[in-house]
């Protein structure tokens, strides 16, 4: 399988300015050397809490925000770095899709209306339009009465359905998919997630897939990603995140997120002391040994970097053999 | 055998809109013993959370039609005019919501709020401010004696949730009703709280009523379980009862429709169709649009609630013919 997305070790500082001279007092380190790819067709699942950085990332990848150093590269061409109509031509191919559907739709716009605003932009002939949007609502299960309805007009799955469809008007072969599913009921969730796999299918769709929920991101995902204060602590097949994790934010994240039996409430859980520490003030050696249990005087001192321990597990942590 | 703290008995609200009535809770039954977790269950829209601001007689008369009882140690607090209900409210019955930033004030401390609440009680100043410490210790803020003097945006989601579960206990009410306590929060944080409030009643002998859409929780804290849909509470049981042997077609769909597997062994279980309109004069079962088994006497009828194993309750047309 050919890649479809590089992430060349890129980085995202966001400065502090302050006084009349806005002099820069400090850095905001959101994203901080990160490297991955995704092949077509497959699904990397993104997951941190909040202020790990996922969100900057993922506008990075879409080329809404340029980093800081490094670069990204689609289809192997540097995203930044296209001018004209080739940034036109890379930008067709992803698209992205976000967390509350309600607000990601234009109020004043009918269906057909936003569904037809990304093939405006680019260019399509008009004739073909209507056949293709005809296409793409049926793709979504949605019906064709709804597309001159407005969005509140809609429930919340249906319109989480229209946030698809416009993704995949332009047919991209990459989304971004920035928790599609975590303002939607369980059983609309369902929905959702077995039509992006559908989808996914039928289209050789490449997804990033950014979730706080655990269980979500193992159903949907090939490969995971987990990210922590902008670094990525560990990569690696969702087995052998979900059975083998080497690193103890991984563990302890596996191990706190909400069990769906009864049954394992008992677990052993690994707790982190206290919040993150704020992303001004970052640690100096790894990034979660203030709050980490198995934290040695050489997490403390040194940056743990991303390696492969077993082939395709890459973790950070100074410690993983033994953990 | 624990006694009933709270016992509700064929409640059923209906509010007055433009539209007509909205019949939100109708005829529901359920109770909480001492001593217990109790969860009610839902998708959005399904009268969980109007039942737990009728249970603090939130629920304001003038347009709205109340029937039924709540019998809170024996007396109906639909019954009680506002200045006994003022008594009870957050002395006897408290309650902590979605988002904590929404509940406490921006231009006081969060020790000043918590000693509010204490000094309601009449206790005397230099004890009141002991407590609010040995309360933030409880909860398990860092650093007590410094988090009294934070104001509300200086903390983060998790402290802030805990200064309010601090507050409502600083009175030791016998009940605690939480409103997707941990909705906003990351998962590790989430664990935390859930830990504390599994500890309220080991602790504290409290008694609390979860109300969420989230059966992560669910499977985490609660003891006993109702599932509501539409309006009307389907099914009660324990929680192993209600994730291991769920007898409405319901909670049965609904379990399967959790993301337990990964992609590679199939899609997820959906439900079709959408929840009926609550305007209408809804007959018989409020899921027999969307049921697969739907019978000739679902649509006419509502089923009662029956015990179907002890503890087990169940209102289903379909499970009462098979038995």
């Amino acid at each position: 399988m050919s890649t479809i997305v590089k992430v060349d070790r890129v980085k995202k500082y966001f400065e502090i300015n302050k006084g009349i001279f806005r002099k820069r007092v400090t850095q905001i380190k959101a994203v901080d050397g990160i490297s991955f790819s995704i092949k077509k067709g497959e699904t990397l699942g993104l997951v941190g809490e909040s202020g790990s950085g996922k969100t900057t990332l993922a506008r990075m990848i879409l080329g809404l925000i340029k980093p800081t150093e490094n670069t990204i590269y689609l289809d192997n061409k540097d995203i930044f770095e296209a001018l004209g109509k080739e940034r036109k031509e890379i930008r067709k191919k992803m698209g992205i899709i976000f967390q509350d559907p309600l607000a990601s739709l234009n109020p004043r716009a009918t269906i057909k209306e936003s569904l037809k605003r990304p093939m405006l932009v680019n260019g399509i002939n008009k004739k073909d339009m209507d056949e293709i949007i005809k296409d793409t609502i049926s793709k979504v299960n949605l019906r064709e009465e709804l597309l001159d309805r407005y969005p509140h007009q809609l429930s919340g799955g249906q319109q989480q359905r229209v946030s698809v469809a416009r993704a995949i008007v332009l047919r991209p072969e990459f989304l971004v998919l920035d928790e599609p599913t975590s303002a939607l009921d369980v059983s609309v969730q369902a929905q959702i997630l077995n039509l992006l796999l559908d989808l996914q299918e039928q289209y050789n769709l490449a997804y990033l897939f950014i979730s706080h929920d655990l269980n979500v991101v193992r159903f949907i995902s090939d490969r995971i990603a987990v990210m922590y204060l902008g670094k990525l602590m560990e990569v690696a097949s969702g087995e052998e995140i979900f059975n083998n994790a080497k690193h103890p934010y991984t563990q302890g994240l596996i191990l706190s997120s909400a069990v769906l039996s009864p049954r394992d409430r008992d677990r052993k859980k690994i707790s982190f002391a206290g919040d993150p520490p704020s992303l001004i003030k970052l640690p100096k050696g790894c990034r979660l040994s203030p709050r980490c249990p198995y934290k040695k005087e050489v997490c403390v001192e040194k940056i743990p970097e991303l390696r492969e321990i077993l082939p395709g597990h890459f973790v950070a942590c100074h410690r993983a053999e033994e953990l | 055998m624990e006694k009933d703290l709270i016992k509700v008995n064929n409640l059923s609200i209906k509010f007055n809109t433009k539209l007509g009535y909205v019949s939100a809770v109708d005829d529901i039954s359920f109770n909480i013993k001492e001593k217990e977790i109790f969860a009610l269950v839902g998708e959005s829209g399904s009268g969980k959370s109007t039942t737990a601001y009728a249970l603090m007689n939130l629920i304001n008369a003038r347009n709205s039609i109340k029937k039924g009882e709540i019998l809170f140690k024996g007396k109906d607090i639909l019954k009680l005019n506002e200045r006994e209900m003022t008594k009870i409210r957050g002395k006897e019955i408290a309650m902590i919501f979605q988002n904590p930033l929404d509940s406490l004030n921006p231009i006081y401390t969060a020790g000043s709020q918590v000693y509010e609440a204490i000094a309601l009680d009449k206790v005397e100043k230099r004890e009141a401010w002991n407590r609010v410490i040995n309360i933030f210790k409880e909860v398990r803020l860092s650093d007590p004696e410094q988090r009294i003097k934070s104001y509300p945006h200086e903390l983060s989601g998790g402290m802030r949730q805990r200064v309010m579960i601090g507050m409502m206990l600083s009175r030791r009410p016998e009940l605690l009703i939480a409103d997707e306590p941990t909705t906003a929060l990351d998962v590790t944080i989430q664990s935390q709280i859930l830990d504390i409030i599994k500890e309220l009643k080991s602790k504290f002998n409290t008694s609390v009523l979860v109300i969420t859409h989230d059966f992560g929780i669910v499977a985490e804290i609660a003891d006993r379980v109702g599932v509501m849909y539409a309006g009307k509470i389907l099914e009660i049981g324990d929680v192993y009862q209600i994730f291991e042997n769920p007898l409405h077609p319901y909670t049965q769909l609904l379990m399967k429709s959790l993301p337990r597997i990964t992609k590679k062994e199939g899609r997820l279980q959906t439900i079709e169709g959408s929840v009926p309109n609550l305007t209408d004069d809804i007959k018989g079962c409020r899921f027999n649009n969307r049921c697969p088994y739907s019978l000739d006497a679902c649509k006419g009828e509502d089923s009662e609630m029956l015990e179907i194993e002890k503890g087990h309750y169940v209102a289903c047309h379909l499970v009462v013919k098979e038995k």
